[in-house]
């Protein structure tokens, strides 16, 4: 999931501004890989652990002297739209902040937050759509 | 076509390998046999008994599936449980085995499906 521009994103009660995007990715941390004796190639495979990232992007017009901490753990939303209000989805997740990492250069700078999303009991999906 | 022990489908739920144990003379040092640890050598006395190893993995929709695929192996693990003929995926079968063992490989994977990996022993036992 890609969002560009969305037009709100919130970490816990702060409002983040100037957003270029934000992106979900899913990556399994662990496969169950298995064999059988009829030949040599898989039969079966199964994510047995997974992690949910949210990479959000951020310019950066002048000093800033915020950002978050990392470890911090907080309810984060954006609301993305295909242009009309009728498609505003807002995308939500529990989520830690896993690292921060400011570009800075001539031409303009930003800098990226990567979050780890928290399911609640392990079973639900950590990222809601709404 | 599936494997069978006792023509129970044990295994069906998921992938699985049949691996034969060690074959050939039972080897038994002489200082065991003589109780004495200053003879040198082993010698043979008879043969190995006969075991197969099935690895593999349970694989069920929830945790109570599960959990029944689990208690039909252990079932026929228990000490009063009679012998019978275990057959694999390939039709090669083994007459009067005992399904000696059961044990987990690992913990149990929760994602698409429920599942767990396996190790059951099979012996033919000569006091059987």
């Amino acid at each position: 999931m890609v969002v560009l521009r969305p037009s709100e994103v919130k970490f816990g009660s702060k409002i983040w501004k100037n957003i270029a995007r934000v992106s979900v990715d899913r990556v399994a941390l662990s496969t169950v890989d298995e064999w059988d004796d009829f030949g040599s190639h898989l039969v079966f495979v199964d994510v047995a652990r997974q992690r949910v990232v949210i990479r959000v992007t951020q310019e950066i017009e002048g000093d800033d002297f915020d950002g978050p901490a990392l470890s911090e753990f907080e309810e984060f939303s954006f609301v993305g739209s295909n242009g009309t209000d009728v498609g505003r989805i807002r995308v939500k997740a529990d989520v830690v902040v896993e690292s921060v990492l400011n570009k800075v250069s001539d031409f303009g700078s930003s800098r990226v937050i990567t979050l780890v999303a928290v399911s609640e009991d392990g079973s639900e999906d950590p990222i809601t759509v709404s | 076509m599936g494997s069978l022990y006792k023509e129970l489908d044990l295994f069906g739920s998921g992938p699985h390998r049949f691996q034969m144990g060690r074959q050939g003379r039972r080897m038994v040092s002489l200082a065991a046999v003589t109780n004495n640890a200053s003879v040198p050598g082993t010698d043979a006395f008879g043969d190995l008994e006969l075991r197969v190893e099935v690895r593999g993995r349970l694989v069920a929709e929830d945790e109570a599936d599960l959990w029944e695929l689990r208690d039909a192996i252990v079932n026929e693990a228990r000490d009063d449980s009679p012998s019978g003929q275990l057959e694999d995926q390939h039709g090669q079968q083994w007459e009067t085995m005992k399904l000696l063992t059961y044990s987990e490989d690992g913990a149990i994977s929760r994602g698409r499906t429920w599942s767990v990996g396996y190790i059951v022993e099979f012996g033919r036992l000569y006091g059987e």
